[in-house]
């Protein structure tokens, strides 16, 4: 167990190095970053000037270097258009977007894993049914669509709940809501999928050979191995909900990461673009290595391997 | 320190205990309905061995999970026949109980073993805690208990220092071992019947050895279990059945006490199996004698014999009439319209 | 029983159709799906057809009409006008092919780019498989939705830029399908076996790969469509897809947002129906197609 620790987290650095790579090169996609950055009314003049301010003129390679060497003492860079620190403004951004992001991955699991539960163990019935059409809808429904419709119903017409900016807890119900459903769908799916694997496996089997109620074996069999299996899918759908708080902060209002590259990326503010994009790419990173360490320490046949 | 031998109450030895009359499963499948078990009789005495012999497909399965409603139920579904276990002094059609019955009866007086044990074993669960589970629920027993009772089967069943190994995981055992547990699984709830459904197949041969020659010792000799052993190893049959029964698409040819069906074979199936077996004192030139044809379309219902396309001996009234069991020897049925030793159709 | 590996040569094709059919039977969301994925090319191949009105031409005295089910609406304008007089029923009928465009080359350009991946990889083997094993897992770590929305701001707004996007972006996953599919292949030993008759490697290509690559690749391939049909109205929400002259259902959405305390809802509503309706049409072929073209069937135990 304590080789595979070791592993995985020498993995993850590699990993968010690559990341610093290809993070470095995006913004070079278009071929001439300085021209990219400043507004398009400006003059060759200024875009050179700009360049050589920036250090774009330099060999790539240099730059590279440079930049990646940056990132690991903690220097990410100003932001072009607030003209601060950027890891200063992202850091600052965090708390709403994690806020957002854990409530609605909490309404995902309330609602999606029962479901996903109840569709696997009563296959082919209709609660089966009911469980699949649900997880299918949640999955289509593009959560930018849902929050319009949701301000539309219960804000604007009903007036029940506020349509932009943060103004209490309340004001978190419709975002979280509508970033909720997309995670949730999936989540029925995935759920219901895993429970069916295990409910026809050779030890569920067993299990009932040996004349085990339905509880019982629902209780002590199904669901631990059900639950293992869910938690590296909790993971990836929380970095879902990452990428979607996007959509969701800058429709209402709210002032965290997601509606901050929205900003950044109107505003042509890249080198904030980078830091945003290596900040949430990060905690991708970091949630993915929690997950697998969670799931090691769960499963006894990667716990006890000498 | 052993267990000691339980005396039954619930039947002398020789008593029939479970009595199976034309039990007949089928499957709904994409491709149409499979008729697995086509009217499948047998009878099973209290210390008895039974030997189920037949190649995949032949149903040998599906017949022994149906009777303790180990079927999914859809697909499956059992389409007729009875099955009555015989408990003490009363009786019960297995096939028509209800389900809080069904659960006292599995593992209480029928235990069942299962092919592979990697995964028939859960592998997030302690091996002791999933013999133990059995042990509380059919013997009543306390935790304490359960687990000073699970750590003996545990040596019952030849795993060394099971004190330890009540804490071990199943992967942290081998192939021969996780048997045995399943094996001290089947044997917790102590029943009278245990199933064992091709328990040897993915073992090597010599782990294949010691756990017949465990059953036989554990289970026949000291507790006088009744055994049905199903495989598609004529050879491992031998050493430890009693009676054996053939079967083919669904229905049971021959069956008889063991000697005889290894001496004096009847049916052409039963007979191309023997022959199949290659000797070990064959010089290597001769060729391997096969079976021709290939296995039996279940998605027909038959009304005719299932073996006719691939038998050397079929005539005009295999193809018409389905044959049912008849007596060619004390206590030896076939199910076949020839008489394989007089060379032409039967009386 | 040791577990059965089978290849899917020619000769079963056959019997997939009929099985085909037999599924349709017993799985009615599937035809669905179908009906409604053919339904959508048509529109989209048709569009300038069957759209009622030019979806671009204004019509300032008829603007910000509710639909025709409304009190102000008629059915000229089935769906509402938006605040420009311009019909929405014929914007979304055009923005049918900005989405089928996207789907349809994308996942035909991840599936091409992929699949040559994955062969490389699953035949090679050895130090270039692990290397680009690495870059797609590199590649699949930072979320999806990130890379697209960065990727799409630095190249700039074009139907081209972002059909590109994602097909590349994509081809990761097809690459990693096919690599599977490539080494069960030789692990159950069906090219060792095609080898030792003689046969060269395009042969083997054609006669084993390419059929049993033919259903989890169709499979994926539907899915993905579905999925960059939703990135790129995502995309166009943010104004960073096609440019705004060219209607499509993210930016018809993004100007709903905008009007949203106008009263104008229904210029948020139908694009939105439009997409996830997609999206549905699109999972279900999916799971149909998943289900008749997986080779492998569990037979009842007996």
């Amino acid at each position: 167990m304590k080789t595979f620790i070791l592993r995985r987290i020498v993995q993850s650095i590699l990993l968010f190095i690559g990341v610093v790579v290809i993070v470095f090169f995006l913004v070079r996609l278009s071929g001439d970053p300085a021209s990219l950055m400043m507004p398009r009314e400006a003059s060759s003049a200024q875009v050179q000037a700009f360049r050589e301010l920036m250090g774009f003129d330099r060999p790539v390679v240099v730059q590279l270097v440079d930049y990646v060497g940056a990132i690991f003492v903690g220097d990410f860079g100003e932001s072009l258009r607030f003209q601060t620190h950027s890891l200063d403004l992202v850091i600052q951004r965090v708390p709403l977007t994690f806020t957002l992001a854990t409530l609605a991955m909490g309404v995902a699991i309330v609602i999606g894993i029962p479901l996903g539960i109840l569709g696997g163990m009563n296959a082919g019935k209709f609660s089966d049914l009911l469980a699949r059409a649900l997880g299918l809808g949640g999955q289509v429904t593009p959560e930018f669509w849902l929050a319009l419709i949701l301000i539309i119903v219960f804000a604007v017409n009903l007036g029940w709940f506020p349509s932009f900016g943060i103004d209490g807890p309340i004001s978190y119900v419709l975002p979280a809501a509508a970033l909720s459903v997309g995670a949730m769908g999936r989540l029925v799916r995935l759920t219901r999928s895993t429970v069916l694997e295990v409910v026809g496996s050779d030890y569920v089997r067993t299990a009932r050979s040996k004349g085990l109620s339905g509880v019982e074996v629902a209780g002590r069999h199904i669901f631990r191995n059900t639950a293992i299996a869910l938690v590296s899918v909790i993971s990836v759908q929380y970095t879902y909900l990452l990428g979607g708080a996007v959509y969701i902060e800058s429709i209402f209002a709210l002032p965290g990461l997601g509606s901050l590259l929205d900003e950044a990326i109107r505003a042509r503010d890249f080198p904030l673009v980078q830091t945003i994009t290596l900040f949430i790419a990060g905690a991708a990173i970091a949630l993915s290595l929690l997950a697998d360490l969670l799931y090691a320490w769960l499963d006894p046949r990667i716990r006890l391997e000498n | 320190m052993i267990t000691p031998i339980t005396p039954r109450q619930t039947a002398r030895a020789g008593e029939l205990i479970l009595d199976v009359v034309d039990l007949r499963v089928s499957f709904d499948s994409p491709d149409g309905m499979v008729h697995a078990v086509n009217g499948i009789s047998f009878e099973l005495r209290s210390g008895e061995s039974l030997g189920v012999v037949g190649e995949s497909g032949s149903g040998k399965s599906v017949t022994m999970m149906s009777l303790v409603g180990l079927l999914a139920s859809p697909p499956a579904s059992i389409d007729g026949g009875t099955a009555i276990l015989r408990d003490g002094d009363t009786a019960i059609d297995l096939l028509a109980a209800g389900r809080s019955e069904i659960r006292r009866i599995r593992g209480g007086r029928v235990g069942f073993v299962f092919q592979d044990p990697l995964s028939a074993l859960n592998p997030t669960m302690r091996v002791g805690e999933q013999i133990a589970e059995s042990v509380r629920k059919h013997r009543g027993l306390e935790d304490d208990e359960a687990e000073a009772e699970t750590i003996e089967l545990l040596r019952a069943v030849g795993i060394a220092d099971p004190e330890r190994r009540y804490r071990s995981f199943p992967h942290e055992f081998s192939g021969g071992m996780r048997q045995r547990v399943m094996i001290a699984i089947a044997m917790a709830g102590d029943p009278p019947i245990v199933i064992f459904d091709e328990p040897t197949t993915a073992l090597d041969v010599t782990v294949q050895a010691q756990i017949v020659e465990l059953v036989k010792t554990r289970l026949k000799q000291e507790r006088g279990t009744a055994i049905v052993w199903i495989t598609h190893d004529l050879a491992v049959v031998a050493g430890i059945a009693d009676r054996v029964a053939v079967m083919y698409g669904g229905t049971i040819v021959e069956s008889g006490p063991v000697d005889e069906i290894y001496e004096n074979p009847q049916h052409p199936y039963t007979r191309g199996l023997l022959e199949a077996i290659p000797s070990a004192d064959s010089d290597g030139t001769t060729r391997l004698a096969s079976i021709e044809g290939s296995p039996p379309d279940l998605l027909v219902e038959p009304n005719f014999c299932p073996f006719q396309p691939r038998c050397r001996h079929a005539f005009d009234r295999c193809i018409d009439e389905r044959p049912l069991l008849r007596e060619v020897g004390e206590e030896h049925l076939i199910a076949c319209h020839f008489d394989i030793d007089r060379g032409e159709p039967a009386r | 029983m040791p577990a059965e590996s089978e290849s899917v040569e020619f000769g079963s094709r056959a019997r997939g159709v009929r099985k085909a059919l037999k599924l349709i039977v017993r799985d009615p969301a599937g035809l669905v799906g179908l009906v409604l994925v053919l339904a959508l090319l048509i529109v989209a191949v048709f569009a300038p057809q069957l759209a009622p009105h030019d979806p671009l031409a204004q019509d300032l005295t008829n603007a910000k009409s509710p639909p025709a089910f409304s009190d102000g609406g008629s059915w000229e304008y089935p769906l509402g006008t938006d605040r420009l007089g311009r019909d929405v029923l014929s914007r979304i009928i055009l923005g049918a092919r900005v989405s089928v465009t996207v789907g349809f080359f994308g996942a035909a350009i991840a599936v091409a780019l992929g699949m040559v991946m994955g062969l490389i990889a699953g035949f090679v083997g050895g130090r270039l498989d692990k290397a680009l094993m690495s870059l797609v897992d590199l590649v699949l770590s930072i979320p999806y939705l990130i890379v697209v929305i960065v990727v799409a701001a630095v190249l700039g707004r074009s139907l081209f830029n972002v059909v590109m996007l994602f097909g590349v972006t994509a081809s990761p996953l097809f690459a990693r399908t096919t690599r599977g599919e490539v080494l069960r292949l030789r692990e159950a030993g069906f090219v060792a076996a095609a080898r030792s008759t003689g046969a060269k490697l395009p042969r083997i290509l054609v006669r084993h790969i390419f059929p049993n690559l033919v259903g989890p690749l169709l499979t994926l391939a539907t899915f993905e469509m579905s999925a960059m049909i939703f990135y790129e109205a995502g995309l166009s929400f943010l104004g960073l897809s096609v440019p705004p002259n060219i209607p499509s259902w993210g930016n018809m959405l993004d100007s709903g947002r905008r009007s949203l305390f106008t009263g104008l809802p229904w210029l948020s509503i139908f694009p939105g129906m439009a997409i996830a309706l997609t999206g549905l049409s699109m999972n279900l072929l999916g799971d149909w197609l998943r289900d008749i073209l997986d080779p492998r069937i569990r037979r009842a135990r007996g």
